[in-house]
């Protein structure tokens, strides 16, 4: 479906060039639902916006392809590109007040998404936004659509706008944090929205989350990135029982459990003010090497779990060394 | 004796266009000290309100805010600025708290200017550096600007100056929610060792229920300016009765895929918070509902030892 390689994209500021997305591959099957997890400053949202073509002046993607049902992304000139986003892939925004026009009211977006890709009288615009809204949970949609954002509850703005992501019928949708704004008994009803509206049209989706709960309980597989990079990759139900890279082992102790001390990761991350040489890691890893300083880790496979698709971007020999660092 | 006691207070916000909040509607809570009693709730529970108000930040509309058993409103000037010593707080974004002109070492030293005028420069530059070293920064951070750190190191800064006059009441307003994972909990993990050697009291103020979980004594559950169920926290985490609480558990995600989330109760968002509403607040979106609930205020009623809950079908 989606199969990013070796993806680069810089930032030029007063301070220097940010280096935000360093060589960063990983594929979206059909029908998949996969998640991209970080911390701040990980690249995780510059690679999505590199991808859907969002990163503007000062930045700029300098490398790589985004092959989408056999057209780079990447390569696409910009009208081309907005046609393909909107109407093959979805896009779901962290903000829906900031997706959402402040001046139209909610029928005129849906109308304008419709007109950028097709023709459509009033009446058949109407009726297929009314039975969006339907889909995705509102009651009263008449309402809603002669109605304005502002009029909204947060949790009722995002089901606007998860109804114009999936309106002409996308076989990709891309979320940027999509509940991360929201109340947590609306963030659980969204994401089981989103998911089952996903699951339920054999789409395939991207989504960006810090949250390792919803990784866990919604997605197929993981790209867990740090300072750039993909540092480990795989499904679900393995790299979050059995993490294999240092640092998604830290992030996952570092989830508070009553009772038990927290285990909480030393330093900080490195700031991306020159292209890293070596393991960007290396700082907060207990099990540095000489060669993690000099030698950037590329992502290998791993060799015993090779039908299970992981991969994982450290100079350790992580099957056997890591779980020991689980254990003890 | 509690160290705070809210009696029924009231609080509402008039907003621009006439209409009023009632952020904060009839609470009733203590706060004991050495303990860490944290309120939960989600945007317009009333949780910040209530931490302003036990700060004196704040005037109640009615009922009283209590510190040691002394009602603080109308405390004359002096007396108000001995109680604001003994108040620490620590915000929810470290950046927007620290004054972007000052340096770290002179935003840690400013309440010692104000509240400890005997001591000398010298003495106020020895307590800012341990105040540092507490918080694991190197005292030479002191000549540095807020800008010019991250946002763990900025939120150390915040803890520095929140403990620099040694407060019996650190009220903490989400001073983890604008952090990543890993930062989080080295603030968390500093936070408790704070509290072991301090003997400190803490208002934790949260709407993450794996932290309060985790770093809480005591909690008591907002909705809509209102307590809905309070008690010790492995009682009320274990056993939550009323179906506000049960929500907020089931909302939880595990990060163990082999886990599935639990049934999620709660349909719909919660209300304007302009609404008038008589009866239990969270009429409308709860699976429990009958036609009781909308007629009257609930008073909580205990359930358990200390475990309190606002629902007449717990």
């Amino acid at each position: 479906m989606l199969s990013v390689r070796d993806l680069e994209t810089r930032f030029v500021t007063r301070r220097g060039v940010v280096y935000a997305a360093n060589g960063v591959s990983f594929d979206v099957g059909d029908g998949e639902i996969v998640g991209i997890v970080g911390e701040s400053g990980s690249g995780k949202s510059v690679t999505i916006s590199s991808v859907l073509g969002l990163i503007r002046p000062p930045g700029a993607v300098v490398g790589g392809s985004a092959m989408f049902d056999g057209t780079d992304l990447l390569k696409l000139p910009g009208r081309a590109l907005r046609h393909i986003r909107g109407a093959r892939i979805g896009f779901i925004a962290q903000n829906p007040f900031g997706a959402l026009n402040p001046i139209l009211n909610i029928e005129a977006q849906f109308a304008n998404v419709t007109r950028a890709h097709g023709r459509a009288d009033r009446a058949t615009i109407r009726q297929n936004a009314l039975e969006m809204l339907k889909r995705v949970g509102i009651a009263g949609p008449e309402r809603v659509l002669d109605g304005y954002a502002h009029e909204l509850s947060g949790g009722m703005a995002q089901r606007v706008v998860i109804a114009l992501a999936l309106l002409l019928n996308p076989s990709l949708v891309v979320a940027d944090e999509p509940t991360t704004a929201l109340d947590v008994t609306v963030q659980r009803q969204i994401l089981d929205l989103i998911a089952g509206l996903i699951r339920e049209g054999r789409r395939s989706m991207l989504i960006v989350t810090h949250d390792l709960g919803v990784v866990a309980q919604y997605c197929d597989r993981v790209v867990v990135m740090y300072s750039g990079r993909v540092v480990e990759e795989g499904p679900v139900a393995t790299v979050f029982t059995r993490p294999l890279h240092p640092y998604t082992l830290a992030l996952l102790r570092a989830v508070p459990r009553r009772g038990e001390p927290i285990q909480a990761l030393g330093g900080r991350v490195p700031d991306l003010l020159s292209k890293p040489v070596g393991c960007a890691f290396r700082h907060r890893c207990a099990f540095a090497k000489p060669r993690c300083e000099s030698e950037t880790p590329e992502i290998r496979p791993v060799a015993s779990t090779n039908p299970l698709g992981r991969t994982v971007a450290c100079h350790l020999d992580v099957e056997r060394e890591v779980p020991a660092l689980a254990a003890g | 004796m509690p160290l705070v006691d809210l009696r029924n207070v009231f609080r509402s916000f008039r907003r621009p266009d006439g209409s009023s909040v009632w952020a904060v509607n009839d609470v009733s809570l203590t706060v004991e000290q050495g303990q860490t009693t944290a309120l939960i709730g989600e945007s317009g529970s009333g949780k910040s309100t209530l931490g302003r108000l036990v700060l004196g930040l704040l005037p109640p509309d009615s009922g009283t805010v209590s510190f040691e058993g002394v009602n603080i409103a109308g405390l004359p000037r002096p007396e108000m600025r001995r109680l604001r010593a003994r108040l620490g707080v620590v915000f929810q974004e470290p950046y927007e708290s620290l004054n972007p002109r000052l340096t770290v070492g002179a935003i840690v030293e400013e309440p010692l200017i104000i509240h400890r005028p005997a001591l000398t420069r010298a003495e106020r530059r020895a307590r800012v550096d341990q105040a540092l070293r507490e918080v694991d920064l190197d005292p030479q951070v002191a000549d540095r600007y807020p800008q010019a750190m991250s946002g763990g190191q900025q939120q150390r800064v915040g803890i520095a100056r929140a403990l620099i006059l040694e407060p019996s009441l650190v009220v903490l307003d989400e001073p983890t929610s604008s952090l990543d994972l890993s930062v989080r909990a080295q603030i968390l993990e500093l936070f408790g060792r704070l509290r072991a050697k301090h003997g400190l009291t803490y208002l934790f103020i949260s709407h993450d229920i794996t932290t309060v979980e985790y770093f809480s004594d005591q909690v008591i559950v907002l909705y809509l300016g209102r307590v809905v169920e309070r008690g010790p926290t492995p009682e009320v985490l274990a056993r939550p009765r009323h179906p506000y609480t049960q929500a907020l558990l089931s909302a939880r995600l595990s990060v163990d895929p082999t886990v599935s989330p639990p049934h999620f109760p709660m349909t719909g968002d919660p209300p304007s918070p302009t609404a008038f509403i008589p009866g239990c607040p969270l009429v409308g979106r709860c699976p429990l509902e009958v036609s009781e609930c909308s007629k009257a205020p609930v008073p909580l009623h205990a359930v358990g030892v200390g475990h309190e809950v606002a629902c007449i079908r717990a």
